[in-house]
C-alpha cells in the first residue's frame, strides 16, 4: 500500500468519526430542560437580589457561601446530565463568581461594600442570563 | 497604533453589551482608584466582566441549539407534499 493511499484511508476515517459525531447529536441537540438544576440557579438569582445584606459582613457572610455552595451544586449536578456541556459551562463560571465573594468573608480581609454589592448584581447578571436560555430547553 | 484610551473609547461609544461592560470597567477602575476597593477586589470584578462574557457566549450557542433543535422537529412534523 502506498503512503498516498494510506493517507487518503487516513482522512476519510476522520472525516466519518467527525460526521458520526455530529450526526448523533454531539454538538447538534441541546440538554433536555432539567427542573432541579434550573431551580438552583433560581435560587441563587433570588438571593443576590438582596444586597441590602452586604451593608453588614454578619449578614453577607453566609449569604455569599450560600450562593457558592448553590452554584458549586449546580455545576456538580450538571455535570451528569447528557449533552450538558453548554449549562456546566455556566454554572462554572457562576461558580467562580460566587466563590471569589465566599472566599472573601471566609477570610480575615476586609470586604468593601462597594465590591460586595457588584457581586452581586455580577451573580444575579450571570443568573439572569442563565435562567432565560435554560427555560427555553426542550422539555422531554 | 491606536492606543488603549481609543479602544476603551470605541466600546464606550457602542450601545452593545460590551459597550455597557466597558462602562462598568470605567466604573470598577474609578473605585480603585479611589480607594472605595482594594486592587484585589478590583481584579476579582473585572474577572467577573470576562466570566458574564464566556456565559453570555455560552448562553448564544445554547440558544442557536435550542431553535435548531425546534425548526428540525417542526420540519419533521410537516408532511411531505
Amino acid at each position: 500500500m502506498t503512503s498516498y493511499n494510506l493517507r487518503r484511508i487516513i482522512g476519510y476515517s476522520a472525516l466519518t468519526i467527525l460526521l458520526a459525531a455530529m450526526l448523533t447529536g454531539c454538538a447538534l441537540w441541546p440538554s433536555a430542560f432539567d427542573s432541579v438544576e434550573h431551580a438552583r440557579i433560581v435560587n441563587i438569582h433570588v438571593t443576590a437580589i438582596d444586597d441590602a445584606v452586604c451593608n453588614s459582613r454578619e449578614r453577607a457572610a453566609p449569604v455569599a457561601q450560600q450562593m457558592f455552595a448553590d452554584a458549586r451544586w449546580a455545576w456538580h449536578y450538571g455535570q451528569s446530565l447528557v449533552d450538558n456541556e453548554k449549562m456546566t459551562r455556566m454554572s462554572f463560571e457562576l461558580m467562580m463568581i460566587t466563590k471569589e465573594l465566599a472566599d472573601r468573608y471566609e477570610s480575615a480581609a476586609t470586604v468593601s461594600t462597594y465590591y460586595c454589592k457588584n457581586k452581586f448584581e455580577n451573580i444575579r447578571r450571570a443568573t439572569d442570563t442563565v435562567i432565560k436560555v435554560s427555560a427555553r430547553r426542550p422539555r422531554t | 497604533m491606536m492606543n488603549i484610551d481609543t479602544v476603551v473609547q470605541n466600546f464606550l461609544e457602542q450601545d452593545t453589551v460590551l459597550g455597557r461592560r466597558m462602562q462598568q470597567a470605567m466604573q470598577y477602575r474609578s473605585a480603585a482608584e479611589t480607594g472605595q476597593i482594594s486592587a484585589a477586589e478590583y481584579q476579582e470584578l473585572m474577572s467577573d466582566l470576562q466570566r458574564l462574557d464566556e456565559i453570555q457566549i455560552s448562553a448564544n450557542e445554547l440558544d442557536q441549539q435550542i431553535a435548531f433543535n425546534n425548526i428540525i422537529n417542526t420540519l419533521k412534523s410537516i408532511p411531505l407534499p
